[in-house]
């Protein structure tokens, strides 16, 4: 596989401050700077001073989360790692800086995720199909940014990936869940139904992969406690792991995990991030380049 | 257009002749319907399920990199729907419809490539062209026909058997929300087809 990685300085150059909160994560430190897309570009928005960065901008790429999730920042650095399809719908996994460009371009990277420490990113291959995921997944893969080295733990994959924080292991939807030792590359079957880990465990979310179940599980049982419907695609938890953020189409809520009640809705608001105090959430409805702020009660 | 049913089904014993050809059954007797949708769409299985034909009227059956005959299964109610639709599709002004996989002989697990379509009643569709030609086609080209498209999830959709269709084209979403009793839903990865579920035909207790 074609790897290429530049020099870079993963937690150098940029402020240092850790990432968390965003779509797709689940870090815990506030951070400042949030990630953002539109068609062809990615940027870093400031929430204090409410300046953007665009990080990266390629005419020739699509960002969009029909493909599922779009991008992630890292939960250490200013580094973002995001998908983008080209003209003839092959995929390109991206991981760029603000400061030093492109620092990896992944030929077929189709899901991604980051490293607790903002090191590696755990990504699956797979060349594109028609229906189904509209992948095939071949491999799982760890790619050191640090060395540019990339080394393969499973030559099969599957729909999606996801790093936890809470005990460092990478989780895989396939079949069913696989945990990997990211040290060994040693995999085992769980019996959990999703993948995305609140930063304390103790509970997962479960998007909907054609239709399957959506929802909030305890981890310990594998018991659904929150049935999510219409499906929603993604999740961003609180630091506490008490909240959390669920993304649909039509009306994105804010969960109160404990109760298991809806905290409130956000109509058609996509790209949702916590703010660093995590009092208030940030968003883009479709179609529109402004980011929009809300109350977080 | 109305077909007499005798011109599609010889036998008149639910299965259509283009079925029954593609089957190897005898077209001139009446067959029983002993296809069945174990269990869910993401955990079932296909007892008995029926192989859809080739291509007839206003469909084409296009099997990707799959295995010739290994991923166009469903249950007959299944490919009843398909073959309605294809024939309120049945327009000389736009292309064939493209109908992909279905399920597996037999059905049971296909991950990674689908959590679902394991009990024969799940369908992925190809987006219409606006070229006039057959094909793949994503909702993000130049190619894609939105206006078609929303016509042949119409034709699926006046079928009372189907349940719901996934799509990532939220105009689709939009366009059918308040005339489809919710049974069109947004779900990312279904941008270079879009996906049909029916109603399990004998029921979700098997």
């Amino acid at each position: 596989m074609a790897l290429l990685v530049a020099a870079i300085g993963v937690g150098t150059g940029v402020n240092g401050v850790a990432g968390a909160g965003a779509i797709g994560s689940d870090s815990l430190a506030p951070v400042t700077r949030l990630a953002f897309y539109d068609d062809h570009s990615i940027s870093l928005y400031d929430t204090l001073t409410g300046a953007s960065l665009t990080v990266f901008s390629d005419g020739a790429l699509l960002f969009s989360e029909i493909h599922g999730k779009v991008l992630e920042r890292s939960p250490t650095s200013d580094v973002v790692a995001a998908m983008g399809t080209d003209e003839a719908q092959a995929a390109h996994l991206l991981v760029v800086s603000p400061s030093a460009g492109v620092l990896a371009d992944i030929p077929d990277g189709r899901r991604f995720s980051w490293s607790p420490d903002g090191g590696k990113v755990a990504y699956i291959t797979g060349p594109y199909r028609e229906g189904g995921l509209e992948f095939s997944p071949s491999g799982l893969w760890i790619m050191d940014l640090e060395t540019g080295s990339a080394r393969r733990l499973d030559e099969h994959g599957g729909a999606d990936v996801h790093w936890a924080r809470f005990d460092g292991m990478i989780y895989v939807v396939g079949d069913s869940v696989e945990r990997y030792d990211p040290m060994t590359g040693s995999g085992t079957e769980t019996s959990h139904r999703g993948i995305y880990f609140s930063p304390d465990g103790d509970h997962y979310f479960a998007p909907s992969y054609e239709g399957s179940t959506s929802g909030i599980f305890r981890t310990r049982t594998d018991q659904l406690v929150l049935d999510l419907y219409p499906h929603p695609a993604a999740v961003a938890w609180s630091s506490d792991s008490r909240r959390a953020l669920v993304k649909r189409y039509r009306a994105s809520s804010m969960l109160d995990i404990h109760a298991g009640t809806v905290i409130r809705t956000f109509d058609r608001l996509q790209q949702l991030h916590w703010t660093a105090d995590e009092q208030r959430v940030l968003g883009k409805r479709r179609n529109s380049t402004a980011i929009q702020i809300f109350s977080g009660d | 257009m109305c077909y007499p049913s005798y011109s599609i089904d010889s036998d008149m014993d639910g299965r259509s002749t283009a079925v029954e050809s593609e089957m190897g059954t005898n077209a001139s007797s009446a067959d029983d319907n002993d296809s069945i949708a174990g269990g869910t769409p993401t955990n079932g299985t296909l007892d008995d399920g029926i192989r859809i034909a080739n291509s007839s009227t206003d469909y084409y059956y296009f099997r990707g990199g799959d295995t010739a005959d290994t991923d166009n299964w469903g249950t007959l109610a299944l490919v009843n729907t398909i073959e309605h639709a294809g024939r309120c599709w049945d327009d000389e002004d736009h292309p064939d419809m493209g109908v992909g996989d279905m399920s597996l002989e037999g059905g049971d697990d296909w991950t990674p490539d689908h959590s679902s379509h394991q009990n024969g009643i799940d369908v992925d569709v190809r987006y219409v062209r606006n070229d006039g030609e057959t094909g793949a086609v994503t909702i993000t080209s130049g190619d894609y026909d939105e206006s078609l498209s929303i016509a042949l999830i119409a034709c699926f959709l006046g079928r009372g058997r189907t349940a719901l269709v996934y799509t990532s084209d939220q105009d689709i979403v939009d366009y059918f929300e308040g005339i489809s009793e919710d049974r069109v839903e947004y779900l990312s990865g279904h941008s270079n087809h879009f996906h049909v579920r029916i109603t399990d035909p004998d029921g979700t207790s098997n």
